[in-house]
């Protein structure tokens, strides 16, 4: 990048003067189009090369190692695809999964509801909107791991929030004291609400800045035609947000099937296994008891289920865009 | 009352100090560790020399205490990096990877020890020691063999983590709660000599909210027992009920579906009826105020809980605490008592660290008897007597009290320590997990044993049984766990 | 949707619309609870004596206030106060962390955003890369950071500094390093400003630039007095959220870095003991000065953030 920073030196001078000069015969190359069109795509897709296809080309060989970390790297030995097999086979990688998908699942499904409802009662100009929406924001910013104790502390059997409960609970004749770390249902909960009181002001965002979006004279049209406010919201507003919809959807759920702080923060995986998910199973099996073969092949199994899950979100974007520029053009 | 212990605090410092210099002289253990650094300093021609420890962060208010006495006695500076305690062995095989030699000394767990050898991130220290003679007289078997591994020296121990049960002195000595004791099974209550006497205690003494006992009115409920049995903790517990019994046998196959360990297994899940229903979420930060609170009976934990439950401002068990043995098991009509060394910290050199003899002179100077002592008994300390010289100390015994000191001192020769093989870590979770769904009533005890069994035996095979059966063989010899291999 | 409604349309709903106003703003101050409870939380235990953090029932707001917290955090050298047991007289300063932190995220999120707009400029302009680019290059953010730890470890702490050694006779080592850390922070961060800057840079007409060229401007002559000044805020909604991406990254920063390098959330997660488990009031003073900076920021740029995040997705 630092030669893409440099240049304006040279082509701030006016295309009329660049010609002069050896240097001038340079910049000359560079500014044409064939060249200058690829000088960011080479230098950042180099930067990628340089930075991550090594690593990854070393997760797959590692990924056909045995090697143990109790062991010395120069022990390893080659043994094809055994880890492979070894963490298909294990069951507990299953219900890892299966967790991640539960919590990503609902958590991310929480967000864009709430997240829709928010933007939806916000879009509209109204006496302390602005206030409304910097509250909302606000959680987007603070550090996940700064979240991740600010929950804990939240969710002690004797603290607040089962103190704000209490009252509710007893009504219903339940035991006011919820075990919201310690009980396996109520750990899982606990983790998901969590997420979704980071997240959700990055998807009420994407809405809202999608209604912010939306062109007032089409919405105009249609009152003057008759329409009603559900009729608007159904058959204007919706259809125009569907795009912003799916990308709420990419984004978050990206992000979502990583999760690993929240569950390793307030929960450590337990109690028993209830809060494991597979970034945590992966991170026990490295960093705990050393199994960086076995890692690295779970790494490349994940890897290429996620990314059958990211390709189809992205097909969906890609459709999207498309019919987008169809009718827009 | 605050300012009576703080006194007494007071006066303990200045008593360790008093006598640390003093002994120091007279320690030549210390003296060979300060000589030799001196020397090692000159010889090598070292401009600045400097050590850098990864220490754990709950030893960031009184270990640079010693870094600094240190400095004064050598001239060798010291860097301390310190690190939340779950996250000091990843950096520690991070750095059998990265071979950087940015660390000299680990400090960790003593079972971390096996998985930092194998991985040669962790430097065998005997040569060191044939020139330094470091002492290790006075400790129990269970805790002074802990520290070696494969026969060689991997790490040096200050710390006794010993498991301790403690009872409700007041309550246990109510003379009507006695006497009523007394009508039902014919005995005073007191220290229980078996883990199914324990149960009977905590059965009878379990009490609910509301409820009048013995002329004491329970504002809160009084659980009859407490201890640990969430992941990462259960296998700490373990082996007390396992007591007299391996988990292995010469050839590593698991001894955990034999009547004993089935047994065993069934034993430590009953015991959970009488404990708090949150108890398999919880860890230390959970049960240490809790039993400051007053809602337990009894509790099997680490020592420090007796020092904790006298000194916490919030303690409402002050002076109402009974210490006692660790609970044996009936063995072929004899009793048998396994006090499993919990924790405790030790000291490890590391394998690319620049200058390994250096780092060795201070762990022997530090671990030294007359500066261990003045360790164990620093006001701001977390370590725990576990030495004979610590007994005779007035700074520990200031500290700690008489009573408690002579009960962990016997405890300590019941001391075992947890598995000392390569891969401990993947064999304690296997073991935690499945001990978890007996809890849980998932599984029998009998399910449970064959799944750990499976699983051991997949662990085992995955590192190499003839390299695992050889360091089994050679730590049940050394003679850590008590038992003999059959 | 705009402005007020029509006259008539609103009289009709005027009952309606009463009741709306009840709903919208129950629902809303419902939600801003919510989201406020664990901020202010945070906040009061930061204020809080030991002896406050965990209590049954818990002190809403600190019944002894105090600053000891925050002395904790700003101290500079060991602090003498009554001995104890406890380890919550500990000395964590921040300063150190803190610097780390913002100089690996402000320049590895610079350079990103540098990177990344331009390269947004000419898959715009010119379709560089193909169709689908701006939608492949996401598959790179999606990789978790546990996946590529061990083996950016390796490439860092081995491989590099054997490659420079052979190359140029020393070993250049980017583990535990700022460029290591900021390299990584730079990279997972470009798929974001990528996509980001794409849709800012596509609302622009070409007509624009068009008619500088025209006018004898050269190409980046034309970027940075054209195309720069209005994307101005997109960049800064980006550089903004990539900020705080890389604020709180925690994962890679404690596998590849430490104690050379150490970053907040790195230093956050030394604030246990074996006795009194997490130390919260430290922890809470800590996490407060963190998150101040960055919402205020947020606050300040609100209007350019809520521009931006349609990733140019609305027809117009």
């Amino acid at each position: 990048m630092a030669e893409a920073g440099a240049r304006p030196s040279g082509g701030a001078a006016g295309g009329a003067r660049i010609r002069a000069g050896r240097g001038g015969g340079l910049a000359a190359w560079l500014a044409q189009e064939r060249v200058f069109r690829l000088i960011p795509f080479v230098v950042v897709e180099a930067f990628f090369l340089l930075l991550l296809a090594v690593p990854f080309l070393l997760t797959l060989y590692i990924s056909l190692l045995k090697w143990r970390a109790n062991r010395p790297f120069e022990q390893a030995f080659f043994q094809g695809f055994d880890n492979y097999f070894d963490v298909l086979s294990d069951v507990e990688f299953w219900w890892a999964l299966a967790r991640t998908f539960y919590f990503a699942g609902v958590a991310v499904l929480l967000e864009l509801l709430i997240g829709f409802l928010l933007a939806m009662l916000c879009a509209q100009e109204f006496k302390g909107r602005r206030l409304y929406i910097t509250i909302f924001l606000v959680p987007m910013m603070v550090v996940p791991v700064v979240v991740g104790y600010n929950f804990s502390m939240i969710y002690i059997d004797s603290g607040p929030l089962n103190e704000v409960l209490a009252p509710v609970v007893q009504l219903f004749g339940g035991d006011p004291r919820i075990r919201w770390l310690s009980h396996p249902i109520a750990a899982q909960w606990a983790i998901i609400w969590a997420d979704v009181w980071q997240w959700t002001s990055l998807t009420f965002l994407i809405f809202l800045s999608g209604f912010s979006a939306l062109p007032p004279q089409l919405i105009r049209a249609a009152r003057i035609l008759g329409a009603g406010r559900w009729q608007i919201f159904w058959r204007v507003q919706l259809p125009l947000l569907k795009p912003v919809i799916v990308i709420a959807i990419v984004i978050r759920s990206m992000e979502a099937l990583k999760i690993f702080d929240q569950s390793v923060l307030l929960t450590f995986g337990g109690p028993g296994n209830s809060t494991q998910t597979v970034a945590f199973y992966l991170w026990r099996q490295v960093w705990q008891f050393n199994k960086f073969g076995f890692g690295a092949a779970a790494s490349i199994i994940l890897l290429v289920m996620f990314s059958a899950l990211i390709y189809y979100g992205i097909y969906l974007l890609v459709r999207e865009r498309a019919t987008l520029q169809r009718e827009g053009g | 009352m605050k300012g009576a212990l703080l006194k007494v605090l007071g006066l303990a410092v200045v008593l360790a100090l008093a006598a640390g210099p003093a002994r120091a002289a007279s320690d030549p253990v210390a003296e060979r560790a300060v000589q030799g650094a001196k020397d090692y300093v000159k010889k090598k021609n070292l401009q600045n020399p400097q050590l850098t420890i990864l220490l754990s962060s709950l030893y960031n208010n009184s270990f640079p205490d010693y870094a600094k006495k240190w400095t004064e006695l050598t001239g060798v500076k010291f860097n301390i990096v310190p690190l939340g305690y779950t996250d000091i062995p990843a950096k520690i095989m991070a750095e059998a990877v990265a071979k950087t030699g940015q660390f000299d000394i680990f400090n960790d767990f003593p079972y971390a020890a096996p998985d930092g050898m194998g991985a040669k991130v962790v430097r065998a220290m005997d040569d060191f020691a044939k020139v330094g003679k470091p002492d290790f007289g006075g400790v129990a078997p269970g805790l002074a063999y802990q520290q070696y591994y494969q026969g060689k020296l991997a790490i040096m121990v200050l710390d006794g983590d010993h498991l301790m049960l403690v009872l409700r002195k007041d309550i246990v000595e109510n003379p009507q709660a006695k006497a009523e004791y007394r009508a039902k099974f014919g005995k005073d209550p007191g220290c229980p000599a078996t883990l199914k006497e324990w149960e009977q205690m905590a059965a009878f003494f379990q009490t609910k909210k509301g409820q009048t006992r013995w002329g004491m009115k329970f504002e809160q409920d009084l659980y009859g027992s407490l201890a640990y049995r969430s992941i990462n903790f259960s296998y700490r517990h373990f082996p007390m009920y396992m007591a007299g019994s391996l988990y292995f046998d010469k050839d590593m196959k698991p001894l955990i579906t034999t009547p004993a360990g089935v047994q065993a297994i069934k034993d430590f899940a009953s015991s959970v009826k009488y404990m708090p229903p949150d108890v398999q979420g919880w860890g230390t930060p959970q049960i240490y105020p809790f039993w400051g609170s007053g809602q337990a009976f009894s509790v099997m934990s680490f020592p420090s809980i007796v020092g904790f439950g006298n000194a916490n401002p919030k303690s409402t068990v002050k002076g109402k605490q009974l210490p006692c043995l660790v609970p044996g098991v009936e063995r072929d009509g004899k009793l048998v008592r396994r006090a499993p060394q919990a924790a405790g910290t030790g000291y490890m050199v590391s394998n690319y660290s620049k200058n390994p003899e250096l780092a060795y002179w201070f762990i022997q100077w530090f671990t030294s008897p007359s500066v261990g002592d003045d360790a164990i008994a620093h006001p701001k300390g977390f370590w725990d007597p576990f030495r004979q010289s610590n007994f005779n100390h007035a700074g520990i015994e200031k500290k700690f009290g008489k009573d408690f000191l002579s009960v962990t001192m016997e405890n300590s020769k019941s001391a075992v320590s947890l598995l000392m093989i390569e891969g401990n870590y993947e064999y304690f979770n296997i073991l935690d997990k499945n001990l978890a769904d007996v809890m849980n009533g998932n599984a029998t005890a009998e399910e449970a044993a064959k799944k750990i069994e499976a699983g051991w035996n997949k662990v085992t095979a995955d590192i190499g049984r003839p390299y695992q059966i050889k360091a089994w063989r050679q730590s049940v010899e050394s003679g850590i766990y008590l038992d003999k291999l059959k | 949707m705009r402005g007020a409604p029509g006259a008539r349309a609103q009289a009709s709903f005027a009952r309606r619309h009463h009741l709306f106003w009840w709903f919208r703003h129950a629902a809303l101050v419902a939600w801003s609870m919510f989201i406020m409870f664990p901020i202010y939380w945070m906040l009061a235990t930061s204020f809080k004596d030991a002896g406050e953090w965990v209590t049954w029932p818990p002190h809403w707001y600190p019944y002894q206030p105090t600053l000891y917290n925050y002395h904790q955090i700003f101290a500079f050298a060991t602090m003498e106060k009554e001995l104890s047991r406890q380890a919550t007289e500990q000395v964590f300063s921040i300063w150190g962390a803190m610097g780390d932190s913002m100089l690996i995220c402000t320049v590895s999120s610079l350079i990103s955003l540098l990177m990344g707009t331009f390269l947004a400029y000419s898959v715009s302009r010119f379709g560089v890369g193909g169709k689908n680019f701006r939608y492949l290059i996401l598959t790179i953010r999606m990789v978790p950071p546990i996946v590529i730890a061990i083996p950016i470890l390796m490439y860092y702490a081995i491989m590099i500094p054997y490659t420079t050694d052979a190359l140029f006779g020393t070993r250049i080592s980017l583990f535990d390093s700022y460029t290591g850390l900021g390299l990584l922070y730079t990279a997972t961060t470009l798929p974001f400003v990528i996509w980001m800057m794409l849709s800012f840079i596509d609302e622009i007409p070409y007509t624009l630039e068009h008619a500088a060229r025209m006018m004898g401007a050269g190409r980046v002559y034309t970027i940075r007095r054209v195309v720069v000044p209005l994307v101005a805020s997109g960049m800064v909604v980006t550089f903004l959220f990539i900020f705080i991406l890389n604020w709180s990254e925690f994962l890679l920063a404690l596998t590849l870095t430490h104690p050379n390098v150490t970053t907040l959330p790195v230093l956050l997660n030394k604030f246990q003991s074996a006795v009194e488990g997490r130390l919260y009031g430290p922890q809470a003073a800590i996490g407060t000065v963190i998150t101040i900076p960055v919402v205020v920021l947020g606050v300040v740029i609100q209007k350019h953030l809520i521009k931006g995040f349609s990733f140019g997705m609305i027809r117009k």
